[in-house]
């Protein structure tokens, strides 16, 4: 099967690209099928839940199930959206642990692992996107994460872990990004008289003669780890076997994607918001799409900021205070209080833009064929947040959508209720309605069964494996509020596959 | 005395304090998590320094840890004589890197390079760093030899023949530059094999393409990109470093790059071997601008500057505060910082003076909140000014009194927990779970904001921490609204303000009786406590580390300089030189990943 990549002109037209023929798949096996990806689109502070959930809890999900809802917006590609029910996040503040609500959604909401109480309170295991990472990308060990704008590199704004302690703050520069996957470029029929293939070898030589010249000296182990880490990078790379789709030609015709287009979408330090999330952001979105194309990655975050104040959306309150302070419906860091004066459009305004960025995302992953399906068919994208309700900073019920089947591993077109039971919608406008004080009773009930078990039916439906090619069971260190029990009911949701 | 302030650290924690705005849930809440967070740091201690051991009721003073890892040397509070283990193959952290580029390239690049890097981590360099080191030596090398005058400082031969003597010459005084140390042989023919290979690695063939991949080359060469120590000569269970990574060590230390060429000579010359010597460079070295941005580095992580703490994002009440402008914020740290320079640089001062200057550095914009005529002050630049003894030293200032206030009030709880834990190093833990939410209570027997605060924390475990330690410690500053003015009455009653208080300074201290601001800060000034979290914070800069036991012999010693007087701040920076972990390194100490 040949893979093609081509652009969805308006009208429904094709746009082929030119370079249809000439695949460098690997040569092992069967790796005909198409790469399969995780795409982990990730939103701080919760949501009004209540306008969020679409108003099916179980069921088919329609463009009508969508409407009036915040994600209306996605109505054109309900019937690829999955809407996994009824999840919380183990250990959460309360449950398991009582260290700070923001830091431990942050901390261990990809991790499932407690964080540090003390000292900066980094997650005590790594992430998901690093198990991902490492169990099905071609080339780099490491996940893309990627955010518009400039990011805290303090807990509250880490959501990626290498390892226990090793926060993986996200990248902000598109340039970054961007000048990584030229490296992956393939020129036409590149031939080894290509001064650049030259070039490159010539540096690669330098950096590994370098290297190679600390591993004689008398170190640590882990300092020989590092040497013996970066060789291996640069071997990586070196083996790396790129899909012929993966070139400047098409970056440019499919994406607009080019040096100047990215040069133009990088800002500098201090950056107007509004630029950031929007110019930065699209190119993020276009940078991530290539990332697909060139099959460079296949675990990937797109990762907007939480502490920052939405000045450009035509709402006073969303300019006035930033989207934490609005979250706790006080404008302020403290909690309680009095509301602030039509809280609740400020918070719906920021929860509509932020659908929108989703939807952009989606849309463009949809826009370009892959094989016979598109790239967002053949990915998993997801919404995840931090927090259900930004006032109750519960993380139960949580608000999560999926678009994307992985290749036809997911349910789509539905919303399936993983916990049993009524869940509701959540509370979040039970305070402020009318001004007022804050109530604290903006979060949810039910909807409990660990997101571990989506984690584990996110990397089977992305093709990961056991060491022994068995299906993955379990992810994370805890999933229940026992910090010492450890994993307690592994196994993936079969309810979320669409063969069942 | 160790294990007394176990005990202290022990009591507050196990039962736990609270307080509706020493928020915890905020961006880099006041416990310091904000201004320091980890990435910050290039030169690893091994995976496990995160503070995860200095552990709180642990193995009181037996020296070693407690917590998780035991790894020898993490309890910052008991010292140890020796040298600490440490990587010997620190990297570069962004700002060390954009003033190395400024410095070996007289290339002052804006956005700064390390725009292209990734954030700064310990460990491995993976995908994502080592694509930011190969963007950012591409376009710096590119940028360089394009223009005629930065090429000039690179290319400083006339290339003749085949053009190899003039590359020699390159790869031989730039790599010296760029490797802060002469290459070995073998480094200058593998810097030749570009200059072989010309033909075939450049699409025209010239020498400006190969100058431009020779200094490429450099850049991206983690011999660059390291501040690797390789010397091996054993003295003891210690390695002996030499004088070139003295050399690296002291412009590191002094100004976050690399050395000048007297520092060069001085390394070539084997005069950085004593500690006399190193201690006369330092002095020599402290005289220069650079050693100047890294006093403002220093005092700006003190302060939590950082982007996410309590400097970002100010709001204020406009029905309250009509005047406020968060535009303010950044010329609120310039003040700050020019006033650090004045006291360490121009005054010669001392930690004491900082913490008690009546001096002030205002404009326009800064004159109505300390009280002085905006129209006596014509120029947008800061110009000194005595504050008199109402206003002493760095945290009585608009910036600090403004951060840690609240939207519409001011919070003795935020000014007292920064002044706790980060000027006294008292360990103070996070409040329990759900006691943000205590609301201000409003009674109208509570006419000041100190009743209300004072009232609303004097429930069940709130008391253990506020009512000794937290909220006594902000009162005395309620003398200062919420945007730093002066001010003597609670703006919505009317009612009086009392700034007395009695404040916690320390173990074994005696509490401080003062009557407001003016006794605190000397009672600061004074305070061994305070002293030796300032000196601490030194050493962990410095040696851009979690301190540890080791470093904790090092801050004993500076310490009790400080307290005996007459100490200055430039004093301790060169004695940051003149320890044995300075001249010396040991192995890193294996830690399970």
């Amino acid at each position: 099967m040949k893979r093609r990549l081509f652009l969805k002109g308006i009208g429904g037209a094709a746009l082929a690209a030119p370079f249809l023929s000439s695949l460098n798949r690997p040569a092992h096996g069967q790796e005909a099928m198409d790469p399969r990806r995780l795409v982990i689109f990730y939103t701080q502070n919760g949501c009004l839940t209540n306008r969020w959930f679409p108003t099916v809890e179980d069921g088919a999900i329609t463009p009508d199930a969508l409407a009036g809802t915040t994600l209306a917006g996605l109505s054109s590609v309900a019937d690829k959206l999955l809407f996994p029910r009824g999840l919380a996040l183990y250990p959460a503040y309360f449950r398991g642990q009582d260290v700070d609500p923001h830091d431990q959604a942050m901390g261990s909401k990809l991790t499932c692992a407690p964080i540090a109480a003390d000292g900066d309170r980094w997650a005590q295991s790594h992430s998901l996107d690093h198990e991902i990472a490492q169990l099905i990308n071609p080339g780099t060990k490491s996940p893309l994460v990627v955010t518009p704008g400039s990011s805290f590199t303090n807990v509250k704004g880490i959501v990626s872990y290498a390892a226990a302690n090793e926060p993986y703050a996200p990248v902000s520069s598109p340039k970054t990004v961007y000048s990584a996957l030229t490296g992956l470029f393939q020129d036409g029929a590149p031939t080894e008289a290509d001064y650049r293939v030259a070039r490159g070898q010539s540096i690669i030589d330098l950096v590994s003669d370098d290297l190679n010249s600390f591993k004689n000296l008398n170190m640590s182990s882990a300092d020989h780890q590092k040497i013996d880490d970066w060789l291996e990078l640069l071997f990586e790379t070196e083996q790396q076997i790129i899909p012929a789709a993966c070139n400047e030609d098409t970056a440019g015709t499919l994406l607009g994607v080019n040096q100047d287009s990215v040069d133009a979408a990088t800002g500098s330090f201090g950056s107007e918001l509004e630029f950031q999330l929007n110019t930065t952001g699209d190119m993020m979105m276009k940078l991530i799409a290539l990332t697909m194309m060139c099959d460079a990655n296949r675990s990937i975050i797109l990762q907007m900021p939480g502490f920052v104040k939405y000045n450009f959306l035509n709402n006073q309150q969303a300019a006035d205070y930033d989207h934490h302070g609005l979250s706790h419906r006080n404008g302020s860091a403290a909690v309680g209080g009095t509301c602030v004066s039509g809280v609740l459009d400020a918070i719906a305004a920021i929860d509509d833009y932020l659908a929108a960025r989703y939807v952009s995302l989606v849309t463009l992953l949809n826009q370009i064929q892959e094989g016979d399906r598109t790239l967002l068919d053949n990915s998993a994208v997801m919404w995840l947040p931090e927090l259900a309700d930004g006032n109750a900073h519960n993380t139960n019920n949580l608000p999560i959508v999926i678009a994307g089947s992985a290749g036809g591993y997911l349910k789509t077109g539905a919303s399936v209720n993983v916990s049993g039971g009524n869940l509701g919608t959540g509370n979040s406008e039970a305070s402020c309605a009318g001004g007022s004080d804050v109530g604290f009773n903006t979060g949810s009930n039910g909807g409990m069964v660990p997101l571990n078990k989506l984690y584990v039916t996110l990397m089977n439906a992305v093709g990961c494996k056991n060491t022994d090619g068995s299906e993955i069971t379990s992810f994370g260190v805890v999933d229940t509020e026992d910090l010492g029990a450890g994993i307690t009911d592994p196994g993936e949701l079969s309810a979320l596959r669409a063969t069942v | 005395m160790d294990a007394k302030a176990r005990a202290i650290v022990v009591s507050c924690l196990l039962t736990a304090g609270c307080g509706a705005d020493v928020g915890t849930d905020s961006p880099g809440a006041g416990d310091g998590q904000g201004a320091t967070s980890g990435s910050g740091a290039a030169s690893g201690v091994g995976g496990t320094g995160v503070g995860a051991g200095a552990g709180v009721g642990g193995t009181v003073g037996s020296g070693s840890a407690s917590g998780t890892g035991s790894v020898p040397g993490v309890d910052p509070e008991v010292c140890v004589p020796g040298v600490p283990g440490t990587s010997q193959l620190p990297r570069l952290t962004g700002r060390q890197y954009d003033n190395t580029i400024r410095d070996l390239l007289d290339l002052d690049a804006d956005p700064a390079p390390s725009s292209m890097l990734a954030p700064d981590t310990l460990g491995s360099v993976d995908q994502r760093a080592w694509d930011g080191y190969q963007l950012a030596a591409a376009e710096i090398a590119a940028t360089v030899i394009a223009d005629a005058e930065l090429k000039a400082k690179v290319v400083t031969c006339e290339p003749t023949g085949d053009g190899a003597d003039c590359a020699r010459t390159i790869i031989t005084d730039f790599g010296r530059r760029a490797f802060r140390r002469p290459l070995l042989e073998p480094e200058v023919e593998r810097f030749m094999k570009l200059h072989a290979a010309r033909a075939s690695i450049t699409e025209n063939d010239t020498f400006d393409e190969l100058a431009q991949l020779i200094v490429e080359g450099f850049l991206v060469s983690p011999t660059f990109i390291m501040l690797a120590e390789r010397a091996e000569a054993p003295e003891g269970n210690l390695f002996v470093l030499d004088d070139y990574e003295v050399a690296t060590r002291l412009s590191y230390l002094l100004w976050a790059s690399m050395p000048d060429e007297t520092l060069f000579a001085a390394a070539g010359a084997g005069e950085l071997s004593t500690a006399e010597q190193i201690l006369a460079q330092a002095t020599r070295m402290l005289a220069d601008d650079k050693a100047r941005e890294t006093v403002a580095d220093f005092h700006a992580e003190y302060m939590h500057f950082d982007v996410g703490t309590r400097w970002t994002d100010i709001s204020r009440d406009p029905a309250i505060f009509p005047d406020f402008d968060p535009a303010v914020v950044p010329l609120f740290k310039q003040e700050i910082l020019t006033l650090v320079d004045h006291v360490v640089f121009t005054q010669g001062g001392t930690f004491q003076d900082l913490m008690t200057t009546p001096t002030g550095f205002v404009n326009a914009t800064l004159a109505p909140l300390y009280g002085l005529n905006p129209a006596d002050y014509t120029s947008p630049d800061l110009v000194e000014v005595n504050l008199t003894d109402a206003r002493p030293g760095l945290l009585t200032r608009a910036g600090f009194l403004t951060s840690h206030a609240l939207y519409n009030r001011t919070s003795p709880i935020l000014r007292g927990a920064f002044i706790q834990k980060e000027v006294l190093c008292t360990e103070i833990a996070a409040p329990p779970p759900g006691v943000e939410g205590t609301p201000l209570p409003m009674d109208a027997s509570l006419t000041t904001n100190r009743a209300r605060v004072d009232a609303q924390t004097s429930g069940g475990d709130c008391v253990q921490c506020h009512h000794r330690y937290i909220n006594p410690t902000g009162f005395p500053l309620e003398s200062f609204d919420a945007v730093g003015k002066f001010q003597t009455a609670e703006h919505d009653t009317g009612a009086s303000l009392d700034t007395t208080s009695t404040v916690y300074m320390g173990t074994d201290q005696p509490e401080v009786a003062v009557t407001g601001p003016t006794d605190m800060m000397a009672s600061i000034a004074a305070s061994p406590a305070a002293q030796r979290c300032y000196a601490q914070k030194w050493v962990k800069f410095a040696y851009n580390r979690q301190v540890n036991s080791y470093d904790s012999c090092t801050v004993n010693q500076l310490s009790e300089k400080l307290t005996a007087g007459g100490y200055t701040v430039q004093n301790l920076i060169t004695d940051l030189t003149q320890t044995q972990s300075f001249r010396y390194r040991a192995l890193e100490t294996e830690v399970a990943p």
